[in-house]
């Protein structure tokens, strides 16, 4: 049975002042909790779903260890996403090494499956992903993050562990690349 | 561009992988195995370093026991007791029992003579075949020429042990040689030797050997050696009460006799009885090699038990005149100096300080010597 997609709220990730009276988090609550926000992150910065499973396991095995200094559920949150960037990241670059060596199979595009997507949604996204494994990750993950997710750049900026001309930067030069694919359009 | 992006934003928001409740629990039981493979490393990490430690330590314990299994029993008398006399030449006397205490009798190039007065104490010798070294303890001599050894006044006699070389025990009635590892009791009661390890093979007393005994005249023997007893057995205020009695015929004039009953004297509780037999030594047997001794012990008898610093730094003078590269020499000189301090002569205190600093540079009281004389 298919879920609906969770609502991305992406922005504030500023770190929040814990709340010394809140009870610390355990894992089980934050996996139930975040489980699904964080697998649709990992798939829109992927763009594969057979690598979602591994981002979500990666994000909550991080969180075992960092739980007992997270105590607010909104930093919570925050923290989480920034996590499932690195660890998209990280995939990525792997991915282009293995696609440089010859090792990687571009043809295995994740499927958009939610039903309310049109046909055209469905092949644009498509070409979207494949066009965007050729790009470098920064600038992959950068401009995901504005246009697939539709984050503000100062929510980039956070989430990618970058400043914020830093971050326009990398949107610029995937939308450039992007622009050459798309001429069509 | 712009149009293109909007619509690959609203299209991103049907992106979304088939996230549904049995992919969720499956990952969930992924993370618990891969929470559980941690805790398991983090368990046997634990316990590697804990063992590594263990054996480690053990290593370590082992190696101190060794080391204080093989460690020469002398060597922490040597390093952890302060010595009761070190002598120039690196010869120690060290304390082996807390009562230990000894008086050097005559400190010379030729013959050191050092009594042991009660306790016990552990000689160590710088072997020095030109110097005769003599332990005596009430009427045992304990003769060296470069050794370690122990020497006790116990309830039952006198006991010698030797650590290295070997010494030669003299008592009024014989003497016998000990060797490496050999002990040897002189009973009281008997006067007879028994021994504490091997036998040593005994051997004729050489002719020239000197003992205790030596230094009492033998037509007087009698009237002189029950104080010298007395003194020998430590009963020095016996030994006083009997030369009072006896009056000044009891002391002959001869440096040992009158540094013995200066000990007396001085030891039982009369130091100003010790001054006028000390200044004989000093004044009528200035060739005596002992008569260093007698002028440092004057010296020391004035400053410290009576209180006359001016007299005592004459006789710290005379101890250096009459050997000045000997033993006794910079102690001396320190001691002028501080004499010269306490009596307020502070210019010749300083005077003295100067010498003491350019003659012994690297002087063992040189810094009590530089704050004593305004250096």
């Amino acid at each position: 049975m298919q879920r609906q997609p969770p609502a991305l709220h992406l922005v504030a990730p500023a770190r929040a002042e814990p709340r010394m009276d809140s009870p610390p988090l355990d894992l089980d609550t934050l996996f139930r909790r975040y489980a699904s926000y964080v697998a649709a992150i990992a798939y829109r910065l992927l763009g594969r779903d057979e690598e979602v499973d591994d981002t979500v396991q990666e994000v909550f095995l991080a969180a075992h260890r960092g739980i007992r200094s997270l105590r607010d559920p909104d930093a919570v949150k925050g923290w989480l996403a920034r996590v499932a960037v690195r660890s998209a990241r990280r995939k990525l670059r792997k991915r282009r090494l293995r696609a440089f060596l010859g090792l990687d199979d571009t043809s295995a595009t994740g499927t958009v499956i939610d039903p309310a997507a049109s046909p055209e949604q469905k092949a644009l996204l498509a070409r979207v992903f494949r066009a965007l494994d050729g790009l470098p990750a920064n600038e992959r993950i950068a401009w995901s993050l504005r246009h697939v997710e539709g984050e503000p750049l100062e929510s980039v900026a956070a989430l990618s562990g970058c400043s914020l001309a830093t971050a326009k930067r990398r949107i610029a030069a995937a939308a450039r690349a992007l622009e050459e694919t798309f001429a069509d359009e | 561009m712009s149009n293109l992006a909007k619509r690959i934003t609203e299209a991103g928001q049907h992106a979304a992988p088939e996230w549904t409740a049995a992919r969720e629990e499956r990952v969930r039981a992924r993370l618990g195995r891969r929470l559980e493979q941690e805790r398991r490393a983090r368990l046997l990490a634990v316990a590697a370093a804990s063992i590594l430690l263990i054996v480690v330590g053990l290593f370590k314990w082992q190696d101190r026991v060794h080391v204080a299994r093989n460690a020469p029993p002398s060597k922490p008398a040597e390093v952890i007791a302060p010595p009761l006399l070190q002598l120039e030449d690196g010869s120690l006397v060290t304390r082996v029992s807390p009562s230990a205490r000894v008086e050097p009798l005559e400190v010379g190039p030729g013959s050191v003579s050092v009594k042991l007065a009660e306790g016990a104490a552990r000689f160590s010798v710088t072997p020095n075949p030109a110097r005769t070294f003599r332990v005596l303890a009430r009427d045992v001599a304990v003769t060296v020429l470069g050794t370690v050894f122990t020497v006790a006044i116990e309830p039952e006699g006198v006991r010698v042990g030797v650590e290295r070389g070997r010494v030669r025990v003299e008592w009024p009635s014989g003497q016998r040689e000990l060797g490496v590892h050999e002990t040897f009791l002189v009973d009281d009661a008997a006067r007879t030797p028994r021994e504490g390890a091997e036998p040593a093979p005994a051997v004729p007393p050489p002719a020239a050997a000197p003992s205790a005994a030596e230094h009492t005249p033998k037509g007087r023997a009698t009237a002189v050696r029950s104080w010298r007893t007395l003194a020998q057995d430590g009963d020095y205020a016996g030994s006083l009460a009997r030369l009072t009695m006896e009056g000044p015929g009891a002391v002959h004039d001869e440096p040992g006799d009158l540094l013995l009953a200066a000990d007396v004297a001085r030891l039982g509780g009369h130091p100003e009885k010790a001054v006028a037999m000390l200044q004989r030594v000093v004044s009528a047997h200035t060739k005596d090699s002992r008569a260093p001794l007698a002028a440092f012990t004057l010296g020391r008898t004035l400053l410290e038990q009576l209180g006359r610093p001016r007299e005592a730094a004459e006789a710290f003078a005379s101890a250096r005149r009459f050997d000045p590269g000997g033993a006794l020499a910079q102690d001396a000189l320190a001691r002028e100096v501080e004499s010269w301090s306490r009596a307020g002569d502070l210019s010749v205190a300083h005077d003295r300080a100067e010498e003491y600093v350019s003659t012994y540079p690297k002087g063992r009281r040189l810094a009590l010597v530089k704050r004593l004389g305004g250096l």
